[in-house]
């Protein structure tokens, strides 16, 4: 989906206007502007990406009517929100969420990767790597990491997951580093086949939910997880 | 032997009993020289008299002293007290030889159950019990030597040996109940104190963690990159990173005041609180925390979920045990049972958060169109206060001493009496019934004996004492039923009815003091036969009130003392954790953002350092068992080179050191080439490899 040059230059325009192009619209949320000017740095290179807002928190972000399609989520914001809660009322806003970390340990990771998030992606990362991962979640794709792929696959929970062996060893390799194309020629398959069985793993991950040992235990979480109504998606 | 610590409970217990021990040696007196206006002891030489004032003395003083006298003075003066004791029993041997005109040994003499709980306190349960054989022993062979040994002897020696046994058992016991107190709660101090420290200094790490989290990384990580950024916005933010890592000792570690965090929490979401606490609130740091996480996660959803104009309260009440926090709202509500099973995050946000602190509990209630409330709740966790059930085989042995000396008593009492009156039936009879009405307590089930079983018992107590004092002449030793009746309400008292124990003495003293006007007889007589219940009965309902509340008090002193304990090991601890997390940071982070405040443009190789920097920090998150050498020195040096480096320990079995250290050797040489990214991972168990590395696209591994 590229764009012309023509739309390049009003890019720095930000926020605000309807575009009547198909740049992707892109809000953060992070405790830090700074984050949000070197976010503006790092889209600046590319033509359908454009950042329209930065708020420090998601409440914040929500509150006005949807203007982006997707959103850049610090995992662990200074008001103390838990992550899950903050990707659900972003997803029940109407954005994709692509989750960016500084460091964390499996658990949040876990956690993120229990949500409907497309991906989590390490602050630190390459620059390059970044921005191939804004434009992937931009484009609705999911977006893998190794971080992300090495939570799940110390996670005692996906044990008893409905994985096939392959499925499993795909993870582990990419769990050690590995990108889908490695991955692939380590396994004598297509990279393409490689990023179905990371798809598969996710949604088997997403739906993996919580450990819930007894009966009891499941009909108290439904209760529990009943607390909020039913979200009305849009 | 070493001396055992007096605990706050025991030495509560012993002054207690000191107290008790006085009370009883007064009454001693009192009757005494009533007594001594009559007949019994006159004559004796006025040396001897002044030995047994000066006792009396003694005792009474160590009543009077006791509530501030230490263990350790107390244990002495009590030893004094039935040394004391002892030697006035034996001083009676050169009194009674110079008197030619005494007939029978004193009475006061034979009342021991004083000098036996004194010994108890001086010497424990093998001198009490000595105490008591030596006061019986020379009861008995003063009585051969001087005269007595008749039926008022016989009744009055068996009682005397029995109170003695009972004391002993009793007081035995509440001490060996309130030093059990005193181990458990010096046990729940040091747990409390030990586990407060350790969330304390896991709070103080959580805290320091998420402002390198939140601060530090952040600053970094902007200083690293090379995208355009601001100069002076990048000098703000790491002044700003700069002086929390400085302030963040001098923080208070302290939670602030839950009410207070409750208020401003409410404020933010434009709620009132409405506060109904009783003083201050005591809520476990935690705890505390957990529920004013909830709390707002709470009153965020309300706002999202309950609808526009519905309004919405923060609700707090509780005092010094328990905390009660409820978020109402009458907003549109919802049907718990009827929503889907596949939402995540309030659950664990809300509700589980404050169920996994020890104490805590939660709920929520709601109903379409009824609003929404949350209840949030803690207690301090069930400590084991309750003293262990207290060495049960010495209390059942004691019991059993005490079971055989109150038949053996009361058989040689009513064979006594049968012989001195030449009529079998009526003792016979009465020690049957005393039997009978004992075991109808001792077979009740129940700890506290049931109404119907009190009911009987009193009947077949009052019953004997009524029918015996009618059937035989009034007199000490031949209403010897009257004082074992006493005995039983005693029992009585101690199956927790110590006012149905009241009743049945006053029931008794009223056909004593009834049967005694009839017959004809002196109020002295009448006094003799009431006064050994009176005294019993009283005294054992007054130990058990004075030992359930002391018991009570101090179980409370027990819970604030381990309170002050938690709060003291959670200040220390997370003083302690902040104050070395801030030393060693510092060292390594200040200096650099010290640089980057300065505002000037940071060169490529200050850029380095901070990307070097950045990831030894990450690496603190995940990195684990491969924090070290040489493989840090290796990684900061393909940093410093621009190579993205990703440590992580996986390890669900952790490997030995001597593996570690192989692992991090052979990991640093692997990527010593690396050009743009290098990952390092310690493998999950039931891997192949131990550790694996990917350099730059290519994985090989570590198979030890």
């Amino acid at each position: 989906m590229n764009l012309s040059g023509a739309d390049s230059c009003v890019r720095h325009s930000i926020a605000g206007e309807i575009e009547m192009r198909n740049a992707k619209r892109i809000a953060i949320v992070d405790d830090h502007e700074l984050v949000a000017i070197a976010v503006q740095g790092l889209l600046d290179g590319s033509a359908d990406l454009e950042l329209v807002r930065h708020t420090t928190t998601v409440a914040e972000l929500v509150r006005r009517m949807r203007d982006a399609d997707l959103v850049l989520l610090d995992l662990s914001l200074r008001d103390d929100s838990a992550p899950a809660a903050n990707i659900a009322a972003i997803r029940d806003w109407g954005a994709e969420v692509l989750v960016l970390t500084s460091a964390e340990n499996p658990y949040l990771v876990r956690e993120a990767s229990r949500t409907d998030a497309l991906g989590i992606v390490r602050k630190s990362a390459p620059r390059a790597e970044l921005l191939a991962a804004v434009a992937a979640a931009a484009r609705g794709e999911h977006v893998s990491s190794t971080e992300w792929a090495s939570a799940l696959d110390t996670d005692p929970l996906l044990r008893g997951a409905p994985l096939t062996a392959r499925e499993r060893e795909v993870l582990a390799l990419y769990a050690s580093g590995m990108g889908a194309k490695e991955v692939g020629a380590a396994l004598f398959v297509s990279e393409n086949t490689v990023n179905d069985h990371l798809r598969r793993i996710r949604s088997v991950y997403q739906q993996l939910g919580r450990p819930a040992a007894t009966k009891v235990e499941l009909y108290q979480r439904g209760i529990e997880d009943g607390f909020m109504p039913a979200p009305h998606r849009g | 032997m070493a001396e055992p610590i007096v605990g706050r409970a025991e030495l509560a217990a012993r002054r207690l009993i000191a107290v008790g021990t006085a009370i009883v040696a007064l009454l001693v007196a009192v009757v005494a020289v009533l007594l001594l206006l009559r007949d019994d002891a006159r004559g004796l030489p006025h040396w001897f008299l002044a030995i047994a004032a000066g006792v009396t003395v003694a005792f009474v003083a160590l009543g009077m002293l006791a509530p501030w006298l230490g263990p350790r003075s107390l244990r002495a003066c009590a030893g004094v007290v039935s040394v004391a004791y002892a030697l006035l029993l034996a001083a009676f041997l050169p009194a009674q030889s110079v008197l030619t005109d005494i007939d029978r040994f004193p009475w006061m003499l034979s009342a021991s159950a004083a000098a036996v709980a004194a010994a108890l306190l001086a010497f424990g349960q093998a001198g009490a019990w000595s105490m008591l054989a030596l006061a019986a022993g020379a009861g008995l062979g003063y009585r051969l030597l001087v005269g007595g040994l008749d039926l008022d002897g016989i009744v009055n020696d068996a009682q005397a040996t029995l109170s003695g046994a009972v004391v002993c058992v009793i007081c035995g016991q509440v001490l060996v109940s309130s030093r059990g107190l005193d181990r458990a709660a010096a046990l729940v101090t040091a747990e409390t104190a030990r586990a407060s420290g350790e969330r304390g200094r896991l709070a103080a790490r959580t805290r320091a963690a998420a402002l390198v989290h939140d601060e530090v990384l952040a600053t970094l990580n902007l200083a690293a990159s090379d995208l355009p950024l601001p100069a002076e916005r990048l000098a703000a933010q790491a002044a700003q990173a700069s002086g929390m890592v400085i302030s963040l000792v001098e923080d208070d570690p302290a939670v602030p005041r839950l009410v207070d965090a409750l208020r401003a929490e409410a404020q933010r979401s434009g709620a009132p609180l409405v506060d109904r606490t009783a003083g201050e609130l005591a809520v476990d740091p935690a705890a505390a925390q957990a529920i004013l996480a909830a709390v707002r996660q709470a009153l965020e959803n309300s706002s999202r979920h309950a609808g526009p104009g519905a309004r919405r309260r923060v609700e707090v009440e509780g005092d010094a045990s328990r905390v009660v926090v409820e978020v109402v709202d009458d907003g549109i509500g919802f049907e718990p049972e009827a929503v889907g099973a596949d939402r995540l995050g309030v659950r664990s946000s809300i509700l589980a958060r404050v169920r996994e602190v020890p104490g805590g509990g939660a709920s929520v209630e709601s109903a379409p169109g009824r609003g929404t409330r949350v209840r949030l709740s803690w207690v301090p966790p069930a400590a084991e206060t309750e003293p262990p059930a207290a060495s049960p085989r010495s209390l059942r042995a004691g019991l059993l001493v005490i079971a055989i000396v109150f038949v053996a008593g009361q058989t040689l009492s009513a064979v006594a009496a049968a012989l001195a009156t030449g009529s079998w039936w009526a003792p016979m009879g009465a020690l049957l019934v005393l039997l009978a009405a004992a075991e109808v307590l001792r077979l009740a089930p129940t700890p506290v004996a049931s109404l119907p079983r009190t009911a009987v018992f009193l009947v077949l107590v009052v019953g004997v004492v009524t029918g015996g004092l009618l059937a035989v002449p009034f007199a000490f030793g031949t209403a010897w039923f009257t004082a074992a009746a006493a005995f039983l309400l005693v029992a009585l008292a101690l199956r927790e009815r110590p006012g149905s124990a009241l009743a049945g003495l006053a029931a008794i003293v009223a056909v004593v003091v009834g049967v005694g006007l009839g017959s004809g007889a002196g109020p002295a007589t009448i006094a003799l036969v009431a006064g050994r219940p009176i005294v019993l009965v009283l005294l054992a309902v007054a130990l058990l009130v004075a030992v359930t509340r002391m018991e009570r008090r101090t179980r409370e002193l027990h819970r604030q003392s381990a309170e002050t304990a938690r709060r003291a090991a959670w200040d220390a601890a997370s003083r302690a954790e902040l104050a070395a997390r801030a030393t060693e940071l510092d060292r390594r982070v200040v200096p650099l953002l010290a640089r980057i405040a300065a505002g000037a443009e940071l060169t490529d190789s200050e850029r380095r350092a901070c990307s070097v920097l950045e990831g030894e920090l990450r690496d603190e998150y995940r990195a684990g068992g491969l924090v070290r050498e040489p493989l840090a020195t290796a990684v900061s040096r393909a940093r410093a080179r621009g190579v993205d480096v990703v440590l992580l320990d996986d390890a669900t079995m952790p490997p030995d050191e001597p593996t570690l250290d192989a692992v991090a050797a052979w990991m640093a040489a692997a990527i010593e080439s690396a050009r743009s990214r290098v990952v390092g991972r310690l493998q999950p168990a039931d891997r192949d490899a131990v550790a694996t590395v990917t350099v730059d696209g290519a994985t090989i591994g570590f198979h030890g």
